[in-house]
């Protein structure tokens, strides 16, 4: 009899446990520091984003070129971030880590920091307004800009593979510091991420 | 002896109750045909008020490649971009398979597992994903689309090795390829082509698709280009080569075209009843909600009066009729006109990813038959020990009951994705055009036509554009 039960109530759970939608639960939210490195996915985040926009900024203002400037003009170069594109697998959102990078840059303290170029285009369009409506007094003029010494330009590769349930990432992230004057390449920088992701194939 | 018989009665009741309702036919009659009237942001806002009803979370899924692929249909990009982000985690997700579900696929039906999507359906995803982006102008975003649905597919073939049809989506590496050169990438571009091109030529005996003759056309300029001598004489040897090119200073529109409707699901039904001098076997195929109601009630009538009924369900693809079979396109009132070649036909795909995996799902099918009916027996079996000949044919009878009732095969698919899409590609010369668009039935007699205005053409690039017929 218990056998029948037990047969029976497997054929009914069965049935209405996975017949009808399972009932909604309520999110649980845990506040962590924002300097916590915390994996979910294995994707790209933002330990990723910080970890490699502080060593390669370290890298790149500990290179002669830095010193070379400082020498030759006596005074700070002037560094914009430009493009990095993104080459990987997975929609990178490359605004946060240019905002790494520039926030590296201009906490070093060693270089002069230049806005970029959607953020010049709004100061120009606000100059041009200030030009229209602003008193001459207050209204700031055009055609003072400081033009940048150096441009950061990188970009951000992947390589995967996967069979079944483990995936390895690999990431290769590349900036390249580039002479505005001339074109030539200061400094190189690379770093690289590895990742193996294991899915679990089953569950309860 | 109440309370068994009560467990028992109650066992039948909500399992039919439960598991009947699985085809949603009259929804997707109902979604299709606003599909035939282009009414599209309308069917996106059906689909969004039928997400608990017609779908539920084991569906969810299909859920957001309905609502994406709609999405994009009403030029509504980031939003199909948002869906089928939320697509491609529940498919990754649900490559975690739950132990108690699968148990459940052998004590009920395949459809109480949820709904992983078939391995073509989630190409599609990156696919529809990266026309969004390149529509958007965001290129970069559409190529990590063409990343994605690449690595997609080398895992695909790590895998399934040698076991499945589909290891390989000619029409994603074509496209990709498209959307490769158009950013300067000639190396991934060619391989893109050739890749595109041996999968047209290897799948062709299942699917029936040649490649169009622009891309041959592509992957020898390329090859030319980047001096892939080999591969050349491997290409001309191997493929119609037409002449194609877009003249210098010129840019390039690639309309894509979706027809028809993609084919449906249904159950294909064996049912055995067994008499004390009878034996009844019957092959069923219910087309439509009525017929399928009646196979239904069908099966419970003869599990009530059979002395043994058994109730197999497989699916089966069937096709819905349209008209379109060919598409033009024409540049601002004049010129010549452009023909579109087919360059997927995914009816096709699915008609034959199904056929490579029935076996599976029959010996599937026939397992849990055997499992339903020896359960039954025994169940039967116990009641008559303890309660007599009486309760034991109610209770044989309400578990056939209950295993007909809930025998239906897995009919879940992706609804809303069209049969074939094919590719017009016409050079233009770099401004803004106005093109009409002609959709014609096998005698030529013009079915529909479409006008896309302000389409912006850049010298040396290609321009994405697409329509829909389902007439």
């Amino acid at each position: 009899m218990k056998i029948v039960r037990g047969l029976l109530m497997s054929i009914v759970s069965a049935v209405v446990l996975f017949g009808i939608s399972g009932c909604s639960s309520m999110p649980v939210v845990t506040r962590e520091s924002s300097d916590a490195m915390i994996d979910v996915s294995g994707n790209w985040n933002d330990t990723d984003s910080q970890l490699v926009s502080k060593e390669m900024i370290s890298d790149s203002l500990s290179r002669p070129w830095l010193t070379e400037f400082v020498a030759a003009k006596n005074s700070k170069p002037r560094v914009i971030v430009g493009e990095v594109i993104n080459k990987s697998h997975e929609h990178i959102n490359t605004e946060t880590f240019v905002s790494d990078l520039e926030r590296e840059l201009t906490n070093s303290g060693q270089v002069k920091f230049v806005a970029s170029k959607s953020q010049r285009d709004e100061m120009r369009a606000e100059r041009a307004d200030q030009a229209q409506n602003s008193s001459m007094a207050t209204a700031k003029a055009a055609g003072n800009e400081t033009g940048a010494d150096f441009m950061i330009k990188g970009k951000i590769n992947t390589i995967m593979d996967e069979a079944g349930k483990i995936s390895l990432k690999y990431y290769q992230i590349e900036l390249e510091l580039i002479d505005m004057a001339n074109g030539e390449k200061a400094w190189i920088g690379q770093k690289k991420i590895k990742k193996v992701v294991k899915k679990s194939s089953s569950s309860f | 002896m109440k309370p068994v018989v009560k467990s028992l009665l109650a066992a039948a009741l909500s399992a039919v109750l439960l598991s009947s309702c699985a085809t949603n036919t009259a929804y997707y009659n109902n979604l299709n045909k606003m599909i035939g009237e282009r009414r599209y942001p309308e069917a996106a806002s059906l689909i969004e008020s039928e997400k608990l009803n017609s779908y539920g979370e084991k569906n969810a899924l299909l859920y957001y490649m309905d609502i994406g692929y709609l999405q994009h249909l009403s030029g509504q990009y980031d939003a199909s971009n948002e869906s089928f982000e939320r697509a491609k985690k529940i498919a990754d997700d649900l490559f975690t398979k739950s132990i108690t579900t699968e148990i459940s696929t052998f004590l009920v039906s395949d459809n109480t597992r949820p709904y992983a999507g078939e391995d073509f359906e989630r190409a599609m995803i990156n696919i529809i994903c990266a026309l969004n982006y390149a529509l958007l102008g965001k290129d970069n975003d559409a190529l990590v689309e063409a990343r994605q649905v690449d690595q997609f597919l080398t895992k695909l073939q790590t895998d399934t090795g040698s076991k499945s049809v589909y290891k390989e989506d000619a029409f994603a590496r074509y496209l990709m390829g498209m959307l490769q050169e158009n950013m300067g990438e000639l190396n991934d571009a060619y391989i893109s082509y050739y890749q595109a091109l041996k999968a047209y030529k290897e799948g062709f005996k299942y699917f029936k698709c040649a490649p169009p003759t622009e891309l041959v056309a592509d992957a020898l300029r390329l090859a030319n280009k980047l001096g892939m001598n080999d591969d050349i004489a491997d290409i001309k040897k191997n493929f119609t080569v037409m002449p194609y090119a877009v003249p210098a200073g010129d840019g390039e529109l690639v309309l894509l075209a979706y027809n028809g409707y993609s084919p449906e699901k249904v159950d294909f039904f064996i049912d055995m009843a067994f008499g004390k001098a009878w034996a009844n076997v019957a092959l069923m195929k219910p087309k439509g909600e009525d017929a399928q109601k009646t196979a239904m009630a069908a099966g419970l009538a003869k599990s009530v009066i059979a002395t043994d009924m058994i109730r197999i369900a497989f699916p089966t693809y069937e096709s819905i009729p349209y008209e379109t079979a060919s598409v033009e396109a024409q540049a601002d009132g004049s010129g010549a006109v452009a023909e579109g070649q087919l360059a997927d036909d995914i009816g096709s795909i699915a008609k034959t990813n199904l056929d490579d995996h029935i076996n599976r799902v029959r010996i599937k099918a026939i397992a849990r038959a055997a499992v339903k009916h020896i359960l039954a027996k025994q169940a039967s079996d116990l009641v008559e020990k303890q309660f007599g000949k009486f309760a034991a044919s109610l209770a044989k009878k309400s578990l056939s009951a209950v295993a007909a009732g809930t025998e239906v095969s897995d009919k879940r698919s992706w609804r809303s994705l069209p049969d074939k899409i094919m590719v017009v590609r016409m050079p233009l010369p770099a401004g803004t055009h106005t093109i009409k668009v002609t959709f014609r039935d096998n005698g030529g007699s013009v079915v529909s036509e479409q006008t896309l205005d302000n389409i912006v053409i850049k010298a040396k690039k290609k321009t994405f554009a697409d329509v829909r017929s389902a007439r």
